[in-house]
């Protein structure tokens, strides 16, 4: 408002410049000429006076709070304008008679020199900048509005001719849309030659603050240091930079990650440390060649951080906060251009800094998480493999007390009889029971051993997650699988989708799932076979007659939820399921005692566990007498480009269902 | 194998038919008269015809349990001899107790040695 208006009245002073109004005339008043004020004068003289005791008041407030190298700056300005008010002052006090004791041109020049010297000194502005800018300003201005000048006063005649002898009112007026288009071409001439200058400054600036925006997106800690560390060498081209974060169990500032360290092993820092106490403290980036010149100029207080800096080879340390505490800082060395760091550096380096700050701790937040989930579902698999002991071991007894009673039979059989008063058909009945009972024994035996591998299995921790492909899964199950499925007497068809994508996951747990499938589907068709043969039921009429096995598995690709998925699907013709049967199809230990001579109960619920644990889900579709599809459907893996951001597969949205 | 009573009937009851299977065999291998059960429902009408002096039946079966079998089936039948066979280790004693009382000869746990059990009966049998 204040300034619009200082505007306004110092145009309306510039109409009064060439009438009488102002200045009257001109004496020469040795050394200078002095000027005979007119009734305007006083009033500009104050005006001059208040605008600049406004400017100053306003200078000194901004002062106030300013600290680093920001008060320097303003420091030499406020002297500058003290010397450019006097330089005035002294001028106007001429003309009421006063004698000029110092020559106010004097005074402009020592303006001029101090504002020159902090430019150099204090970068004010980079020093590229401010000879463009004072350059493109002469030659615009020079341009737009001495040419003009120069014309009217050549041509001075030819206006008076045109315009009457009023013809400066009209010179004065088109000054003022002359004036106004320097304005505007000046600066337009100055971002031009600035952005020319700065384009690489420009570049890497809005590359850090685009970073900085990005940065609480990536959960990875030590990909998030190392990011930064990067940025800063290669789009800076910074010659070394380290990344110090703060370590709460030795409780020291400990070097993350350092690339390019030219001095010697970085050394941690404890809160006491002078360095730290100065960035809590003050909060904002040490400059180290700031630091050293108000050590030198008599703020001895700051030797030991400049020392500390010097010996870490420092040219900036940029602290980043959340709050009240310091996570860290960054410790960047000099440029490798050897230019020096602008404000705008500065404060590029500082929104990185809070933004890394800010993404540091939700990284560490993150992997606290990650950790106490993964220790929730080993306590959620402990206390289900409890929960499991109960049947686990019914069943391994029960295999025992068969194998007992088959043993103790056996014994007392061979024990009571005499080999030598047994006809030969009576050895061979013998005989013939005796590998009866040994492969009984042997089955169960084997049996015991599966369940006990099933819990194993299931107890074992997860191993690593490796990019794995559908066929290698499918050949794992089959080599299994030999030991369990006589594959020659059924019908086996496999259908696999040309160019399925990878998955990531645990090999041998996927393969473990389709192996339980298949030996299901074949445990079912070979019950089915049994009892048609019994009669028990008739073959469903889409069952080839006589009845064969058939157990169908299909791999392709589905869209669902905006991802892609990899499914497998096994279907059987066998004795399939009631809906009650599918209902409790997932519950650990479910099962008739029927299904017991086979599985352990056990199968179905760790292929959902397992497939949990791979973000992906299982689906089960039966008809009693007709058979079952079981679907497992597993999240496609994502491309390499992209894998960076997405969250590791099994975190992902899971879901179970048994749908009939 | 000296069959000391060849006629003997028993009656076992247990839901695994493999377990069924191989103790049938067993006992008629040493010379008993044996038929099988997979549940309660199935053993009753069957004791009641089959009129068994030996029951050998399993503590866990699927509605009714073992001991209220054996509770009904001594109504009827009270001097057969009974052994009670469990997989379960808790709660054993008050189980144990339970069929002392419902005069049990025997509460077995899982995996069992045959020839003790065939020693268990036969000495029963004798000496009832």
């Amino acid at each position: 408002m204040i300034l619009n208006c200082s505007y306004l009245v110092a145009l309306l002073f510039s109409f009064s410049v060439p009438t009488p109004l102002l200045i009257q005339g001109v004496t020469f008043d040795t050394p200078y000429y002095a000027v005979k004020p007119g009734p305007l004068y006083l009033p500009f003289v104050l005006y001059f006076g208040f605008m600049y005791f406004h400017a100053s008041g306003r200078l000194f407030q901004i002062y106030r709070q300013a600290n680093g190298h920001f008060r320097e700056h303003l420091k030499y300005i406020g002297l500058a304008f003290v010397l450019a008010f006097l330089a005035g002052a002294l001028h106007f006090a001429a003309a009421y008679g006063f004698p000029e004791i110092i020559p106010h041109d004097f005074l402009v020049i020592s303006y001029s020199a101090i504002i020159a010297f902090a430019i150099v000194k204090y970068r004010i502005m980079d020093l590229k900048v401010a000879i463009t800018r004072t350059a493109v300003f002469v030659v615009v201005y020079a341009a737009v509005l001495g040419l003009p000048l120069l014309a009217a006063l050549t041509w001075q005649y030819r206006l008076e001719e045109f315009f009457g002898h009023r013809w400066w009112v009209w010179v004065l007026l088109s000054y003022a849309a002359l004036a106004t288009a320097a304005h505007y071409t000046n600066l337009y001439f100055q971002k031009r030659a600035e952005n020319r200058l700065l384009a690489e400054q420009r570049r890497y600036q809005s590359v850090l603050r685009q970073a900085a925006q990005g940065m609480t997106l990536i959960k990875d800690l030590q990909k998030l240091l190392r990011l930064v560390v990067h940025l800063l060498t290669q789009k800076v081209r910074i010659k070394h930079a380290v990344v110090y974060l703060w370590d709460p169990q030795i409780k020291k500032f400990e070097p993350s990650v350092a690339r390019q360290w030219p001095v010697k092993e970085p050394e941690s820092f404890p809160r006491e440390h002078p360095l730290i106490e100065y960035l809590h403290w003050h909060r904002t980036p040490i400059v180290t060649e700031e630091l050293g010149l108000q050590a030198r100029g008599g703020a001895k207080e700051l030797q030991p951080v400049v020392n500390a800096l010097k010996g870490l080879g420092a040219a900036v340390i940029v602290p980043s906060f959340t709050e009240d505490r310091c996570e860290g800082f960054l410790l960047l060395g000099d440029k490798v251009s050897g230019r020096l760091f602008s404000t705008d550096d500065l404060q590029v380096f500082q929104v990185l800094a809070s933004q890394a700050a800010l993404a540091i701790e939700n990284a560490q937040f993150y992997e606290e998480l990650k950790r106490t989930q993964t220790d929730l579902f080993q306590t959620a698999k402990m206390a289900s493999l409890g929960h499991m002991a109960g049947g686990m071991s019914h069943q391994i007894n029960n295999r025992f007390h068969v194998l007992t009673i088959l043993a103790g039979t056996l014994k007392s059989v061979m024990k009571d009889t005499d080999p030598s008063t047994l006809q030969k058909e009576q050895l061979q009945a013998i005989w013939d029971k005796t590998v009866e009972t040994l492969s009984k024994l042997e089955d169960n035996a084997l049996r015991g051993g599966d369940i006990v591998k099933t819990l194993l299995r299931f107890s074992r921790p997860a191993g690593e997650y490796k990019q794995v492909t559908v066929a290698q899964i499918l050949s794992t199950a089959k080599e299994v699988s030999q030991f369990r499925v006589n594959m020659g007497v059924i019908d086996f068809t496999e259908e696999v989708q040309e160019g399925l994508p990878e998955m990531k996951g645990d090999l041998n747990q996927l393969a473990d799932c389709c192996f339980n499938l298949m030996s299901n589907a074949y445990d079912a068709v070979q019950r089915k076979a049994t009892m048609i043969q019994e009669k028990q039921i008739s073959p469903s009429p889409n069952d080839p007659v006589p009845f064969k096995g058939k157990l169908w598995i299909r791999a392709y690709t589905e869209k669902k939820d905006e991802r892609s998925w990899v499914v497998l699907e096994l279907q059987d013709n066998g004795t399939g399921m009631t809906p009650q049967e599918l209902e409790n199809l997932f519950v650990p230990f479910f099962t008739t005692k029927a299904t017991a001579q086979k599985g352990t109960g056990l199968g179905l619920y760790v292929i959902q566990r397992i497939m949990e644990r791979h973000g992906g889900t299982i689906h089960a579709a039966a008809k009693p007498g007709a058979g079952t599809t079981f679907k497992l459907r597993l999240p496609a893996a994502v491309q390499a480009a992209a894998a960076g951001a997405t969250p590791v597969a099994g975190e992902a949205n899971s879901e179970k269902s048994a749908a009939a | 194998m000296t069959p000391p009573s060849l006629s003997t009937r028993v009656l076992i009851v247990d839901d695994e038919p493999e377990i069924l299977d191989t103790t049938r065999w067993a006992f008629e291998l040493a010379g008993f008269q044996v038929q099988t059960a997979a549940s309660a429902e199935e053993a009753l009408p069957r004791a009641e015809s089959f009129r068994p002096e030996v029951l050998l039946i399993d503590y866990k079966l699927p509605q009714m349990n073992g001991l209220e079998l054996l509770r009904k089936i001594r109504s009827w039948i009270p001097n057969a001899v009974a052994i009670m066979i469990t997989g379960l280790t808790h709660q054993s004693e008050n189980l144990e107790e339970e069929s002392r009382r419902l005069g049990a000869v025997g509460f077995l746990h899982k995996p069992l040695q045959l020839d003790s059990v065939l020693k268990m009966v036969k000495e029963r049998l004798r000496s009832p």
